[in-house]
């Protein structure tokens, strides 16, 4: 669902919008301009993206070499390495929405919810056998050489990149049929979480991975989805890599556009990732539902994280910085400033409101550490957790009230904010 | 009820014009009334049915007392359809509103969380506040309907299953119950607020309220009721469409199309009336669409939504239903706007 903003009359001013040409302001003192802001954001994901892909090709590293030795120790690195990769990637996901490109690519390397029976062994106790709505609930690709997809027969024999992004991926046209991605891989390094609402993530041992001491079956075929499903998450983080790259795709369609439609385009990503997207179907949902197959990174309890870079992507995106893997900073012109040129109180307040999010969102981490992982915290009568969570929901709708106001200060058009069924009167949810 | 994926609520639009007190007390109170107190009085007492045909079943399970809780069930589930458009007052509280229907439920979350309760510890669904706080997916009629017809359930061979149905129930009545009684104890304007403390005019943005919400469950009855399940665009899946187990998908949509008139005629005035002299032709073809989707839904087979015809052949039947809704939401949307309401944007449309 998409919300259409009515805009009001308040406009950029002329001058403004021409008085810095198209130079990349490096200098947040300096003036900027709507062509500068949203040249920097370009140059902001080119390095999130690129980030993005390095630190996957570390993931496919950590991997061979688990691979290589399956034990224990190895198959923790793996995970440690998967974990560091979110980093990046959460931070890029505001990028998505208002970028058609991004949004259409996005589903191959960040999809959820999963029906995890399509790709490996699950506990039938707490997963079921069958579903209403997807035939291939549990089909365990690993374990099947052969499958019927949409009445077709698919070999399965040899398990590449190429059976998982043309034929597994959404299988059947089912969107919880997730072969690819992160949370693919997340699923085959962790394993199903059977600790429900109480603390422990997925425990799956390096066994499954041995061939030589082989768990659960089908090991050599689950090293080979592993394999495939990490090379194609390079693969996929490549392309978008590369779009962003000088004379990238995703450059050019975004600087094709009037620099206003660009400032549209940023504040669409922000304003639907923390809404509909955060606020709403990735955490009110779980409240709503108190069920541990709502949180994101459901196998690996790393859903504090994930939402708290989430939240980071859309503060970047406004404060027109990123902090790379490396350490060093991409700094340049920001809506902030802009914002700030003709409307300090404006800009304050929509910084405040970052600050509050992130402040909610560092609440969600504290707690992880202490073992209140963003499962637990969403379970039934943890009255302290679920209102940790609510929190951070209410954070993410105030932020989003002010981006609203932000959008009408530029009286920019035509925006469409992702909504969310969850986030309907969330006042009266916890009365 | 969560059927839409994407359904907005961030901000509602103000209204931009001003008008006298008391201008639109004729519809305002006439939904509320005839349509919203009345249908909650109708839907509490059969959902208190309810609760006693699955008491009897459990105390003496039998094909005949299946049968009739079934029977229950389905009386219940319809009347739900008459107010169901109305996602507004005491039914937001304690997320009852999602809680009387989740769905369309992809995940199976229902069967998931229904068959951990009922292999639980059943007294901690005795515990206080359990059924207030507990998940929205296992409070009511989709939770009854999967317990009273999925395959993975037995009632009748299972007591803590019956237990089970029995607690969701009395759960499901005791919701119900509560809205309808604060809705007699109330009017609409008693459920909205003046967020910015700026003044307002209650009785006008209750009954803007109420007409957005109209505007937005015709949406999504063409779109997530009728379109999303028969493949209309994309592909078929009728385990999509809304209580496909119990069979009464088609029978909740010829309901909600009922309810729709209603909204419109009831009150004096009433908005047809109102509309009338505003716009005479507007409120007119606004009346023959309302008139016309009802005749086309009462004219499709009873087994529309039942495997055994191709999606070709139930598209093809579709097609002048979808139409004429897609007609109403126009007229409708004029409609609103001629009488002076601002309704910003599009929500429950399912994209």
């Amino acid at each position: 669902m998409k919300r259409f903003l009515t805009p009001i009359a308040v406009c950029v001013s002329s001058v403004m919008l021409t008085a810095c040409g198209t130079a990349v302001v490096k200098n947040e003192t300096s003036a900027v301009n709507a062509e500068s802001v949203v040249v920097h954001y370009a140059d902001m994901a080119e390095a999130i993206y690129s980030d993005s892909l390095t630190t996957a090709q570390t993931l496919r590293t950590s991997i061979d070499a688990f691979l290589a030795e399956p034990t224990e120790a190895n198959l923790q690195a793996a995970r440690t390495a998967w974990i560091a990769a979110r980093v990046p990637y959460q931070q890029s996901e505001v990028y998505r929405f208002g970028n058609a490109i991004v949004d259409d690519w996005e589903g191959k390397v960040n999809a959820w919810p999963l029906d995890e029976g399509l790709i490996d062994y699950v506990s039938v106790d707490s997963y079921g056998s069958e579903s209403d709505i997807n035939p291939l609930y549990s089909a365990n690709v690993i374990a099947s050489k052969n499958l019927m997809i949409g009445g077709k027969k698919v070999d399965a024999t040899n398990i590449t990149p190429e059976l998982i992004a043309e034929s597994l991926q959404e299988a059947d046209g089912i969107e919880a049929n997730v072969a690819s991605g992160y949370h693919a891989i997340e699923f085959l390094l962790w394993g199903q979480d059977l600790n429900g609402t109480n603390p422990g993530a997925g425990e799956r041992p390096a066994s499954d991975f041995d061939l030589e001491n082989c768990t659960n079956g089908h090991c050599d075929r689950r090293r080979a989805y592993l394999s495939a499903a990490t090379d194609l998450l390079i693969t996929d983080l490549e392309e978008m890599a590369d779009n962003w790259k000088q004379g990238g795709a995703a450059r050019v369609a975004l600087l094709e556009q009037t620099p206003e439609q660009g400032l549209s385009t940023i504040l669409t990503g922000m304003g639907s990732l923390a809404y509909g997207e955060l606020g709403g179907e990735r955490t009110k949902l779980g409240l709503m539902l108190h069920d541990p197959e709502e949180e994101h990174d459901c196998f690996s309890d790393n859903t504090h994280w994930s939402h708290y870079y989430d939240a980071k992507g859309i503060k970047n995106a406004y404060l027109g910085e990123y902090e790379r893997v490396d350490g060093s900073w991409v700094k340049g012109a920001s809506l902030s400033a802009l914002i700030a040129q003709d409307n300090l109180a404006l800009d304050t307040e929509m910084k405040q409101k970052l600050n509050a999010t992130e402040m909610a969102a560092q609440a969600m981490v504290d707690a992880a550490k202490q073992g209140q992982t963003f499962d637990v915290l969403i379970a039934m009568n943890n009255t302290q957790g679920n209102q940790l969570v609510q929190t951070f929901v209410d954070s993410l709708v105030d932020e989003t009230r002010v981006t609203e106001d932000v959008i009408h200060h530029l009286d920019l058009q035509g925006i469409a904010l992702e909504g969310s069924d969850s986030l309907d009167n969330p006042g009266a949810v916890f009365e | 009820m969560n059927y839409f994926p994407k359904l907005l609520a961030l901000a509602i639009s103000t209204t931009s014009f001003m008008v006298s007190a008391g201008e639109w007390q004729g519809p305002l109170g006439g939904i509320t009334n005839q349509v919203i107190k009345q249908g909650y009085s109708v839907f509490s007492d059969s959902s208190q049915q309810l609760q006693q045909a699955t008491q009897a079943f459990c105390a003496a399970p039998s094909d005949q007392s299946l049968l009739q809780a079934q029977t229950a069930f389905q009386t219940n589930a319809l009347d739900w359809q008459q107010v169901q458009w109305l996602n507004f007052g005491p039914v937001t509280y304690f997320m009852r509103y999602y809680a009387f229907e989740y769905w369309p439920d992809k995940k199976g979350v229902t069967q998931r969380q229904l068959r951990a309760l009922a292999q639980g510890d059943p007294a901690v669904m005795d515990a206080p506040k359990f059924w207030t706080s507990a998940s929205i997916a296992v409070r009511g009629l989709t939770a009854v309907e999967s317990l009273l017809y999925h395959p993975d359930f037995t009632p009748s061979e299972s007591a803590t299953q019956c237990q089970l149905l029995q607690k969701v129930t009395a759960h499901h009545f005791d919701s119900a119950n509560a809205v309808a009684k604060q809705w007699q104890e109330a009017k609409a304007q008693d459920w909205v607020f003046d967020e910015e403390g700026s003044g307002f005019d209650a009785e006008s943005v209750a009954l803007e309220q109420f007409l957005q919400q109209w505007i937005e469950h015709m949406s999504a009855v063409k779109d997530a009721k009728l379109e999303t399940p028969i493949g209309y665009n994309s592909r078929e899946n009728l385990k999509l469409a809304e209580f496909y187990r119990s069979d009464l998908s088609l029978k909740a949509i010829q309901r909600n199309l009922q309810s729709y008139r209603e909204i419109y005629h009831v009150g004096s005035p009433s908005l047809y009336d109102m509309a009338l002299q505003k716009s005479p032709e507007l409120a007119q073809q606004l009346e023959e669409q309302l008139t016309k989707n009802i005749k086309i839904a009462l004219q499709l087979p009873d087994d529309y939504f039942q495997s055994g015809r191709t999606q070709e052949e139930r598209v093809e039947l579709a097609i002048p239903l979808v139409k004429s809704i897609s007609n109403s939401q126009t007229y409708l949307a004029n409609l609103v706007t001629t009488l002076g309401f601002q309704i910003g944007f599009n929500s429950r449309d399912g994209d």
